[in-house]
């Protein structure tokens, strides 16, 4: 009996356990392919949430960055709004994975925080669902948002006239001083009528300034705006960049605005040759030159003896023929000074270089910043040594720069570009000391003591330089430098 | 008493042998697609990032950015880290070609007025993997990427960029391209060359 109940539970376990295989199969399954399939919706949606997220964040940058297009708020916002779409479609391709409804709300807003303008970026899709439909979930709606702004500008542009731009470039049938007239002209079209506020420093000998405003290519009371000015240069005289440093530092200062980009954008095709200062207590002893101040620009002439030669070198007053004003630094002299019939004869006049110029720049200090160039410390005793104005002219000049640099309020960033084999028989300018003056990060990985000076000003803002190495590609380093002007203006 | 003996495990077996036909193949199938698309998902965010980063002026021509996206962004990725150029190397399973756009215009007084031009270029891993369809310069720094007279230079020209975003007057674009071979995952028959490529356009 009991033999017989366990064979027929024997039985009746034999008999469930034939279909335990399918069952644990099924029971797995049932457990695994919602599982599977959850990773599957889920994984779609952070794909395209992902995708979605970063056109917007496209879309919202190039929205920032197109502000800056436009001769008018109006068009720059229209122009913001069409870039925005066509980066969110660039980035969204349609029917990415299969979604549909895929758009992208631009609003940009112009009022709100002073001197920045935001573009927000709101985007949206439908992502099909494929097993959570058992749920009766057929799409998902995902939202991101986006933003990003562009600051105005307050930008100083530094143009150089001096004589040396004058020389026909061979090949191009035109000027240095022609080219640089077009391509500076081209540059201000980067910037935003209206919102952007740009000035204009001409420089030789003297400087010449015209004062920051919005409306930079509106033309003013007197038929002048900034593009049209850039168009009358007349190149002459020499190259007073420290003076003309100064003038662009004075209207940024000016117009004192902290919640803008303060700007200098510097462009020259030489070494700093001239050095304004008060001359009065370094008369010789028996020159009948005055009356007190005597302030002038010294201009010196020869670095690396062949570089320049029959180089020129005298005190001198700079006159501006075409872009007269009110604003140059007029040496005041009398007949009685030698220098005032001839330049050459101004050791009769002047026994020693002032140690700093009318800015407060010291003539000292910065030596030997390229070894190629082989600078030295400035004689200030030596009047007659025309090299030596030079390192004067270069330190004043670098002393300059690093004081607008040090500004910690408004901290303005200053841009260069350097136009060499301009066809004239001049000084080429230092690549090394316009790298300086604008901090260009690159100044680290150039020869010693590059890395030195880097480290000293690592902190003060980092501009770019830019090499021009003839005219003719003059428009590509313009073009460089308003790229990385773009690049930080929009965030 | 022996033949119950033998079937008791016999249900164990079927499973066991249906797991090895089924579940084996499908679990490993799924780890295999899945380390795929995760490290899609990674040349996405990576490629993301990277144009992101450029279009804030991150300058990816210095060594310690690029190492930055080789060794953390792309980590797992077997991308090769440059050794101090902007052109790449021919080893490794990855590449980031990474380039600046401008549209210049007719103010701009030189030959290339009124196009698109590569302004910049930079690749970073086994330049074998992808040659970016955008504009093939004449010439590029090897250690900044700067394309060299992009103004004139008609081979600079990249009006194609048009197919991926249009361009504005004086307008840019910075782009990522990212092109990734997975050559350690797959199931031998089932599931080769697998892979990843992604554009992200700032």
């Amino acid at each position: 009996m009991q033999d017989r109940n366990l064979r027929n539970m024997r039985s009746m376990r034999d008999k469930r356990s034939k279909g335990i295989a399918i069952v644990l199969t099924t029971l797995t399954l049932a457990v695994t392919l919602p599982l599977v399939g959850l990773g599957f919706d889920v994984g779609t949606l952070y794909l395209v949430r992902s995708k979605l997220s970063g056109a917007a964040d496209a879309a919202a940058l190039s929205g920032a960055q197109a502000l800056s297009q436009g001769a008018n708020a109006s068009a720059q916002r229209a122009n913001a709004i069409t870039a925005a779409q066509n980066f969110f479609s660039g980035n969204f391709p349609t029917g990415y994975w299969r979604t549909s409804g895929a758009s992208a709300t631009v609003a940009v807003d112009d009022t709100s925080t002073q001197n920045y303008r935001t573009v927000t970026v709101s985007a949206t899709a439908q992502a099909p669902l494929y097993f959570l439909r058992v749920f009766n979930q057929q799409m998902a709606t995902i939202n991101v948002t986006s933003m990003a702004g562009r600051r105005d500008v307050m930008m100083m542009v530094v143009l150089d006239r001096s004589n040396s731009m004058n020389q026909i470039v061979a090949g191009t049938g035109q000027s240095a001083c022609a080219t640089m007239r077009t391509d500076a002209a081209a540059f201000i079209g980067y910037f935003a009528p209206g919102r952007d506020q740009i000035g204009l420093v001409v420089f030789s000998g003297s400087t010449y300034y015209y004062p920051p405003t919005t409306s930079f290519t509106t033309p003013d009371a007197n038929g002048n705006d900034v593009p049209s000015l850039i168009a009358s240069i007349a190149c002459q005289g020499s190259t007073s960049t420290a003076e003309a440093l100064y003038w662009a530092y004075n209207q940024i200062q000016a117009v004192n605005s902290s919640t803008r980009d303060n700007v200098i954008m510097l462009m020259t095709d030489g070494l700093p040759t001239g050095i304004t200062a008060q001359f009065y207590n370094n008369r010789v002893a028996n020159s009948s030159c005055g009356p007190s101040p005597l302030l002038g620009v010294f201009a010196g002439g020869t670095v690396g003896g062949n570089m320049f030669p029959g180089g020129s070198l005298g005190l001198s007053v700079d006159t501006e023929a075409t872009l007269g004003s009110p604003n140059d630094v007029a040496i005041s002299t009398n007949g009685n000074c030698h220098f005032a019939a001839n330049e050459g004869l101004v050791s009769k006049d002047i026994g020693s270089l002032p140690t700093q110029d009318n800015f407060n720049n010291s003539t000292q200090g910065y030596t030997s910043l390229s070894p190629a160039y082989g600078y030295q410390q400035a004689n200030l005793n030596d009047v007659t040594d025309a090299q030596g104005a030079v390192y004067a002219a270069i330190n004043v000049s670098d002393n300059m720069a690093t004081t607008i640099r040090s500004d910690t309020v408004l901290r303005p960033t200053i841009y260069t570009i350097g136009l060499s084999g301009d066809g004239a028989v001049d000084q080429y300018p230092d690549p090394l000391l316009l790298m300086k003056m604008a901090n260009d990060p690159n100044l680290a990985g150039q020869a010693a003591p590059g890395p030195t000076f880097y480290q000293q000003q690592v902190n003060q803002p980092h501009g770019a330089f830019a090499n021009a190495p003839d005219a003719s590609q003059l428009a590509a380093a313009f073009d460089t430098i308003a790229r990385q002007i773009a690049i930080r203006l929009a965030q | 008493m022996s033949r119950n003996r033998n079937e008791k495990g016999n249900a164990y077996i079927e499973f066991v042998l249906v797991a090895s036909f089924f579940f084996v193949p499908l679990i490993l199938g799924m780890i295999t697609v899945g380390i795929a698309v995760a490290r899609n998902f990674q040349v996405n965010q990576l490629t993301r990032d990277v144009g992101h980063m450029m279009a804030n002026g991150v300058d990816f021509s210095q060594q310690t950015n690029q190492n930055l996206v080789v060794n953390d962004l792309a980590n797992g990725l077997s991308i090769q880290a440059n050794s101090g150029n902007v052109t790449g190397s021919s080893s490794g399973n990855g590449v980031l070609v990474l380039s600046v756009f401008e549209s210049l215009t007719s103010s701009c007084n030189c030959v290339n007025a009124n196009h698109v031009v590569v302004v910049t270029r930079i690749v970073i891993g086994n330049n074998t993997l992808y040659t970016s369809p955008f504009g093939s310069p004449a010439s590029i720094n090897p250690t900044s990427g700067a394309v060299a007279n992009y103004t004139t230079d008609t081979g600079a020209r990249a009006d194609n960029v048009s197919s991926v975003v249009t361009i504005g007057s004086n307008g840019l674009a910075f782009m990522s391209e990212g092109d990734f071979a997975f050559t350690d995952l797959g199931v031998v028959g089932f599931i080769t060359n697998l892979g990843a490529f992604n554009r992200a356009v700032f």
